[in-house]
């Protein structure tokens, strides 16, 4: 409800009294007529207002119009007046603040001569959440999605989205005097007025629902990250810490890290176990780990008193590693360089000494060094060669003004690290810090570091993190779980699996023994038969049947079968003796996913093994359905082309059943068009 | 022209309006009492522990500048606030009138008319603020247990005397060192060692230091003094000061299991136990980094414990939160922090937001369930103080040299803020919504169900704000650079 309240205040109290008198300066006496329903108002709202000003006596100075919330003010504009009777008109922004509930904020208009002479009126606004029919998240692609109202100031959108999803929320002027609104990202928090963007994280990418909370300004997902069930604060987009007291072996169990299986692993910390788990390494102690989403890897640095850990005289404390030609995750991606606040802690491994593990051409350079060892995570205590620091290394020397800067490390004249060795740098400061030893130790290849994706719970087996297949038992209708974390980015057989909109994914064809494949290079995912011992499937042994030849392939076309029955594609039985190949009819070469059959031309065969051997032909036992005639038609060998007759469009969805149910020597193909 | 833009004239106005109105409804507005009391001192002492009431606002609080209490977000139960007992505190108490020290204590520990300090530290036997070196059995054999005058004739009587006052007092004792024929050189030579500072614990003499520890606490028991609390080494890792034993976390583990722990439980005791007492960086020795969280992981020791002793002389408070993660069911207390020469400890302009950010609510914020400065009292020449122990520390309070005028320093003035709303066994609840450069603020639930919120606005600028239980709200403006309590139900 509108409550006004007027008052006339004069500016000069020594004058008030005789103000009435004619002899006397003039006062003036300002009159303010407001025209406008000021009787509510939104948030966010720019409120217009129109007021008559006048005074009879004295030339008018200016309108100010002041919002307060519960006494606080939190807006103000003033409005020039320099004629009297004319009307003013004039906006105040009703500012839109998270958590402030509706209620009633005060509104004070003053009208000022230019003698100080003010009048004022009061009122009492309601002001209220704008309720709109739906708010719009724009993504950083400028791709739009509509958030639909879920309740009062809850807006949520659900859409096969990537893990992260970074972008602003814009709302739409509501009612007459409301304004555009948009939230985005300062100060690591949900901000009105910001278009920067939210950084949004799901644990997959897939489908998932993001929502926002117009009166708290809070959004959904932002992913928890964990460590030993210690929840990390988030310090930047990017980066998120702990401090946490850990003991040399002890688990360290990381939570809630999108793709954690492909992050990198320091090895001067960290040992990966098979469980995802992580062995710390190094001694005892206060660590930070920062966890750099954006490199994906841990960051480990020693703590004490809260802060990074130094140098003391006697060798303990840190060790800290500033220069270039080193850095980790690797080189390419996070050099060192000279700014101390990358410096990199050596991991303390007892007695005063502290290591530094890196890779030849990963995470050191193998053809020149340039860093150096010092006290603090900044400049000041430095281990030089002069004074304080000798190697026993004949390859990594010290710099003592040798025409090498002094404790710069650097390669001995000739020599080179190697590619792909490990090579340990171990300072012994155990002698304190005037007489540290540098000893580097050459540890050999680094080995294949396997990243592990799991079925169902069963780690695939992999030989080059690219091609991973597993040998299972799966029955028809079977949920399957793959623990790669982008695995809604994969396409998957369609004539194998179904993926709901959920993400769930369900095994489609008859129950049996089949090997699963998962290919990362170009995100596919199919599956074969196997026999009962394991082995790949024939006919006889397994129901396999495989077709080989042109115009056919997977996970598309560009990945042509052709004539090599080596490469024979495993066609899915879906149900007794019934088997089915389908897919998007693509152009010859398509590399689009899903592309498996090409329009324009095929000519292929079936087959009871991956060799030449029992082969199906239209020449001699293959019966088409009828209507199928339409579609196929033979070759002079009994292969199977498209017939003239087809109308197989570029993007058209084609089904070939081959069915035995009649017995294996009554073939019947059909194909149909979706 | 003198403008004076607050005085009405509507006499000559067309628009005089019956609903004019002086509107106070929405501004700061301090009453003579009313619903929340405050207390605000300022660096420049324009308000000194002054206090002053607000009342509630009827209004809609809509204000953007609004602290929102979480009282279902809870953390730690607070044990309480207050200073050390130190003989040379004694001495000076004992200097004064007995009317003015009455007054003066009345004043510190009153929980209904004064400050209400909850909690205090005492040394068994000597610290660097006592008035000799001894201990309570300077004659080999525990047999010859006894207190000693500096006890009977100092700390007793005035704990009695404080004990009137707030019979709720909480009192941690805490051993410098161990009497002489109990150390060694080291743990290796285990050589005699007969000296006030350094050496070691003798392992032999586990259990009967063990003993010394409970004949202590039952000797003050007697006397109407109940001990609540012990850390079993005053700064384990300093072996210098006038006193001083030397404990590395082994074998403050070790002692814990195979001699504290047993004693205390043998003897029927519930005192607690709180290990370490000592800096946030352990001195910056490697071995010693996460001293109580080393001995937590030893469950015979750990048995024993309720948690873990700070000081602040070393490293960043930020420790108190690693080691709370590290351990979150062990408790953690702050048992000492000094002014003195070295940081400007009588200038309360340059303290006063130091503290209250440093030490009153950034140990209480980091899980701490009390906060004890080191001396309530000492003399204008920062004394009686032990050779070789801080000539430069002021008291919590400074009293001149006829013992008739006191000067209340930073250290009062921070317990006095924590002490004077958060009352023993209150808890301390979660906050959100409004924060500012320069402001920091703890909030607590007390048994009685009043909410406390104490706060340090640091900035060069007034700061205004609102406080939102949820149910009632004020506002207030504090002052630049002060401390502020608020109390209300």
């Amino acid at each position: 409800m509108k409550r006004i309240y007027n008052l006339m205040l004069v500016g000069a109290a020594t004058l008030a009294l005789a103000s009435c008198s004619d002899d006397d300066p003039k006062m003036g006496n300002p009159v303010m007529d407001v025209k406008t329903d000021l009787s509510s108002a939104c948030f966010g709202d720019s409120l217009t207002f129109t007021i008559n000003a006048s005074d009879s006596e004295v030339a008018l100075s200016t309108i100010h119009a002041t919002l307060y919330y519960d006494g606080e003010e939190v807006s103000e504009t003033v409005i020039r007046t320099k004629v009297s009777g004319q009307d003013y008109v004039g906006k105040i922004y009703v500012p839109y603040y998270a958590n402030v509930p509706d209620g009633r904020a005060q509104l004070k208009l003053t009208l000022q001569n230019i003698n100080f002479t003010i009048t004022e009126k009061e009122y009492e606004i309601p002001i209220t959440h704008p309720d709109y029919a739906s708010l719009t998240f724009i993504d950083e692609d400028g791709n739009e999605y509509t958030m639909a109202r879920q309740e009062q100031y809850v807006y949520a959108f659900t859409d096969k989205l990537p893990q992260k999803l970074k972008g602003f929320i814009r709302a739409p002027k509501y009612g007459e005097n409301g304004n555009e609104l948009t939230w985005g990202y300062s100060s690591n928090q949900i901000t009105i007025g910001a278009e920067s963007g939210i950084p949004f994280s799901n644990s997959k990418a897939g489908k998932y629902t993001v929502s926002f909370n117009t009166f708290t300004f809070e959004g959904s997902p932002f992913v928890v990250l964990m460590i030993n069930d210690q929840e990390l604060e988030m310090t930047s987009d990017t980066e998120s810490q702990i401090d946490l007291t850990l003991s040399k072996n002890q688990s360290v169990i990381p939570s809630g890290f999108p793709n954690y299986a492909d992050w990198w692993i320091d090895p001067d910390y960290f040992e990966k176990q098979d469980d995802g788990s992580l062995k710390f390494l190094a001694e005892s102690g206060n660590y930070r780990i920062i966890a750099d989403q954006g490199l994906q890897y841990f960051r480990v640095y020693s703590i004490s008193g809260g802060a990074a850990a130094t140098l003391a005289d006697d060798g303990s404390g840190a060790l800290w590693v500033i220069g270039e030609n080193v850095g980790k995750p690797s080189v390419s991606a996070n050099a060192v360089g000279w700014t101390t606040e990358n410096a990199l802690c050596m991991a303390p491994i007892g007695n005063n000494c502290y290591q530094l593990t890196v890779v030849g051409g990963k995470t050191v350079s193998t053809d020149k060094i340039n860093f150096k060892f010092f006290g603090q995570m900044g400049w000041g205590v430095e281990l030089k060669g002069s004074t304080s620091l000798t190697s026993t290394s004949d390859i990594v020397l010290v710099g003592d003004g040798n025409g090498h800067d002094d404790g710069n490390l650097y390669l001995a004249d000739g020599a080179s690290l190697k590619d792909n060795v490990i090579y340990r740098f171990v300072v012994d400061c155990s002698a304190g810090i005037d007489a540290a030893v540098l000893s580097v130790y050459e540890e050999g290849e680094q080995p294949f570091e396997e990243k592990v994706i799991t079925l169902n719970g069963t780690k695939m087996s992999t030989a080059d993190n690219m091609n991973y297949s597993l040998a299972i038992n799966l029955n028809q209708g079977d949920a399957l779980e793959f623990s790669a974390s982008d695995i809604d980015d994969y396409y998957l057989d369609c004539d194998y699996f179904a993926q709901d909109e959920d993400g769930n994914i369900t095994f489609l064809p008859v129950s049996g023994n089949y090997k699963v494949t998962l290919n990362a290079t170009n995100k596919s995912v199919g599956a074969a038969r196997l026999s009962d011992s394991g082995s790949e499937a024939t006919f006889s042994d397994g129901h396999a049947i495989y077709m080989v030849g042109q115009g056919i392939g997977f996970p598309s076309v560009s990945n042509e079968v052709g004539w090599d029955s080596s490469r024979g594609y495993a066609v899915a039985e879906v149900s007794p003796n019934v088997y089915q190949f389908s897919g998007y009819a693509g152009a010859e070469g398509s590399g689009d996913a899903g592309d498996k059959i090409r329009y324009d031309y095929i000519s292929f065969k079936y087959y009871q093994n991956r060799s030449w051997g029992h082969e199906y032909n239209l020449k001699d036992n293959i019966t088409l359905a009828s209507g199928t005639e339409n579609y196929i038609a033979a070759s002079g060998n009994g292969d199977i082309l498209w017939a003239s007759t087809s109308d197989i469009q570029e993007g058209d969805f084609v089904v070939i059943t081959f069915d035995l149910s009649a017995g294996e020597d009554n073939a019947v193909l059909t194909v149909t068009k979706k | 022209m003198v403008l004076l833009c607050g005085v009405a004239m509507c006499s000559c106005s067309d628009d005089n309006d019956n609903n004019a109105k002086n509107d106070d409804d929405n501004k700061t507005q301090e009453v003579e009492t009313g619903d929340v009391k405050i207390i605000t001192t300022t660096s420049n002492r324009s308000k000194d522990l002054t206090t002053s009431y607000v009342n509630f606002k009827t209004t809609d609080n809509m204000s953007p500048s609004t602290i929102r209490l979480q009282p279902a977000d809870t953390y730690q139960t607070m044990d309480g606030f207050g200073a050390a007992i130190t003989g040379s505190t004694c001495y000076n108490l004992l200097k004064m009138t007995p009317e003015a020290r009455q007054a003066f204590l009345e004043l510190t520990f009153d929980p209904e008319n004064g400050y209400g300090f909850s909690y205090v530290r005492i040394a068994i036997g000597c610290s660097d603020f006592s008035l000799s070196e001894y201990t309570c059995c300077d004659t080999e054999g525990i047999e010859n247990f006894a207190l000693t005058d500096e006890e009977t004739k100092y700390v007793i009587p005035i704990l009695k005397e404080i004990l009137a006052i707030n019979p709720n007092l909480k009192i941690m004792g805490t051993p410098w060192t161990a009497p002489r024929w109990m150390k060694v050189d080291n743990l290796t030579d285990l050589n005699p060692y007969n000296s006030w500072t350094s050496g070691s614990l003798n392992p032999k003499y586990y259990e009967d230091y063990g003993q010394y520890f409970v004949k202590w606490i039952k000797a003050f028991a007697q006397n109407g003094i109940k001990i609540y609390s012990v850390t079993p080494q005053n700064e384990p890792l300093n072996r210098g000061n006038s006193a001083s034993m030397y404990m590395s976390w082994e074998q403050e583990r070790d002692f814990m299991k195979n001699g504290l722990g047993p004693a205390l439980q043998a003897a029927g005791l519930d005192t607690k136990v709180y290990a370490f007492d000592h800096n946030y960086n352990y001195d910056n020795i490697a071995s010693e980094q996460s001293y109580p969280v080393k001995i937590y992981s030893d469950a015979d020791a750990a048995q024993y414990l309720a948690g873990a002793a700070y000081h602040n002389y070393g490293g960043d408070k930020d420790e108190l939160t690693v080691v709370h993660n590290a351990a979150p069911g062990m408790d953690l207390v702050f048992t000492e922090t000094s002014i003195g020469t070295w940081n400007n400890g009588q200038d309360l302009s340059k303290r006063l937001d130091d503290d209250m950010k440093e030490v009153a609510l950034g140990t209480v914020n980091r899980w701490c369930k009390g906060v004890i400065v080191w001396n309530l009292m000492l003399d204008e020449d920062r004394g009686p103080y032990r050779p070789g122990g801080c000539s430069t520390c002021f008291g919590a309070v400074d009293i001149n040299r006829d013992y008739t005028k006191i000067t209340r320093n930073s250290h009062y003035y921070i317990i006095a803020h924590m002490a004077s709303v958060v009352k023993p066994d209150a808890v301390r609840i979660g906050t959100s919504g409004f924060t500012a450069t320069g402001l920091t603020y703890s909030a607590f639930r007390n048994t009685d169900g009043s909410y406390a919120l104490v706060a340090n606005n640091s900035s060069s600028s007034a700061i205004k704000f609102t406080i939102d239980d949820g149910t009632h709200h004020f506002a207030y403006e504090m002052p630049a650079s002060s401390a502020a309590s608020f109390l209300w139900k």
